[in-house]
């Protein structure tokens, strides 16, 4: 009963890797077996912003090419028992890998992982198949600008043509207070024209940028960030639990009632 | 698990390894080995190789095309032919280029021949002069010892059979003693590695800021650990 979750966007900085990292913690904190595959040969990421990086011996490429086990390029998160990274090479390109040798990899991993989050690179090239390929299921994150919501539309377009009915969306580094003076795209515009299914907005949070340059993604229990609550609540709603949406107008005063519930608990 | 590639790359023993998928046709593995190469651009320059062609049967003027397809303009260096699992075979370092009068492929047997005529790669390893600064994703590997005049940087890679030497900030991988040997040692102004290998041990810095070190340090491996000490000289040079 495991899937393989893909993560992509279009357009790259938009958070993808951040999104793969803290919904990875997320689910390995509910207690389910989760492993990350960086997809974005050449331009890994992933092993940053999970503080794994100086423990990489073998990646992908090698697994791929038969030079190591898939065991041994698995690395075991330092953290969470049940989290693992399959890091991407560093010294090669996307065309080190094919789409067929991806799906093999992932439907080797799904014989003993319950998730697998492929973090998807930018663009939609190469690469992007690779990330698709083994795929059941598509996370589409965006931010509110028009550039980026114009290529995730590209994205989803490219999605359903290759057989993905159902993906999601997360909306990534929204600014509450920007919204509220109409300075910026508002949730509802987005689904507008994106037309699929919501899986949670992210506020845009300081603490991410900590987070991501100290190898501890927000979502990590011990961490009390905004960002990383919404990460969890959208770990959530992939294990089809219903929980409820905040609404934009309730937004500030809900975070506000929680840093009090923090400040006086 | 993966199918098979039909021209691989891989770091070895002996420098660079190229393997041929024996399956595959010659004329389609030059072409791969082309379009291979004008890929990998500048990083696998100066290399020592070492051609592993399984069970496929190589004319001697294959064997010199490929030299050639090495050499130009990439000036890899083809030491040694493999063939069917067998011992390595040394090459030539330069090879005369000569005719041969029969064009069909000849059998194996000749073909040893001749490779074991030409004479052996020298023995002692010579070193790779880098100048500048080697950025996330470039990758030099050397049969021998490697200086490089610049910093590593995070994501880049330093595999060399022998010495690393690090005229500036190790913040990426080196990996000195690829053959397997022990007696290696890692020098860095500065030593803030992601990770370093000597032989076959792997070594990491521990969790936690550390601070950037203040002085050269050397990494050699003692009693199987990989031990980190400011550099003396006269007495790095006095223990080997």
């Amino acid at each position: 009963m495991s899937e393989a979750i893909v993560i992509t966007s279009g357009k790259g900085g938009v958070g993808k890797t951040t999104a793969c990292a803290n919904l990875g913690v997320a689910l390995a904190s509910m207690g389910h077996k989760v492993v990350l595959v960086d997809a974005d040969i050449g331009l890994r990421n992933l092993d940053v912003v999970m503080g794994l990086e100086n423990r990489i011996v073998y990646d992908l490429v090698d697994v791929v090419e038969g030079f190591c086990r898939l065991r041994q390029a698995l690395i075991k998160d330092k953290r969470l028992d049940g989290l693992f990274l399959l890091p991407a090479a560093q010294t090669k390109d996307k065309t080190s890998v094919t789409p067929d040798q991806m799906k093999q990899l992932v439907d080797q991993l799904k014989e003993e992982y319950d998730y697998i989050l492929v973090d998807c690179p930018a663009g939609i090239e190469q690469g992007f198949k690779n990330a698709i390929a083994g795929a059941d299921r598509a996370l589409i994150v965006t931010t509110p600008e028009v550039s980026a919501v114009r290529d995730a539309d590209r994205i989803i377009g490219l999605l359903e043509s290759s057989g993905f009915d159902d993906p999601g969306l997360i909306v990534n580094r929204l600014k509450p207070k920007m919204v509220a003076k109409g300075d910026m795209m508002d949730i509802p515009d987005i689904i507008d024209i994106l037309a699929i299914r919501l899986m949670g907005v992210v506020p845009d949070d300081e603490f991410i940028v900590v987070s991501t340059n100290r190898g501890e993604p927000a979502a990590l229990s011990a961490n009390r960030s905004k960002a990383g609550e919404a990460f969890r609540n959208i770990a959530r709603r992939l294990l089809g639990e219903e929980v409820p949406f905040l609404d934009l107008t309730e937004h500030e005063t809900f975070w506000e009632k929680l840093l009090k519930l923090i400040k006086t608990g | 698990m993966a199918r098979k590639q039909d021209v691989v790359f891989r770091g070895s023993k002996d420098g660079l390894q190229l393997i041929f998928n024996d399956k595959q046709d010659y004329e389609v593995l030059k072409e791969k080995l082309k379009a291979h190469l004008q890929r990998a651009e500048l990083f696998f320059q100066g290399a020592d190789v070492v051609l592993d062609i399984g069970n496929l049967e190589f004319s001697i003027d294959q064997i010199l095309e490929v030299q050639n397809i090495l050499a130009f303009p990439h000036g890899l260096r083809l030491r040694k032919v493999i063939h069917g699992g067998s011992e390595p075979k040394p090459v030539a370092k330069t090879v005369k280029r000569q005719r041969t009068l029969e064009p069909e492929k000849r059998n194996i047997d000749q073909r040893q021949n001749i490779v074991e005529n030409w004479t052996s790669a020298p023995k002692r390893p010579d070193t790779y002069l880098y100048k500048g600064t080697l950025r996330s994703g470039q990758r030099i590997t050397y049969n021998g010892n490697v200086v490089v005049v610049g910093d590593v940087n995070p994501g880049a890679e330093i595999r060399a059979a022998g010495d690393i030497i690090v005229m500036g900030t190790l913040r990426g991988l080196a990996h000195a003693g690829v053959g397997g040997a022990t007696d290696v040692a890692i020098v860095a102004f500065k030593l803030d590695p992601t990770q370093i290998r000597i032989g076959d041990v792997i070594g990491r810095p521990p969790e936690g800021d550390l601070g950037a070190p203040k002085e050269p340090e050397v990494a050699r491996l003692k009693d199987g650990v990989i031990l980190v000490e400011p550099l003396d000289g006269s007495r790095w040079e006095g223990e080997r």
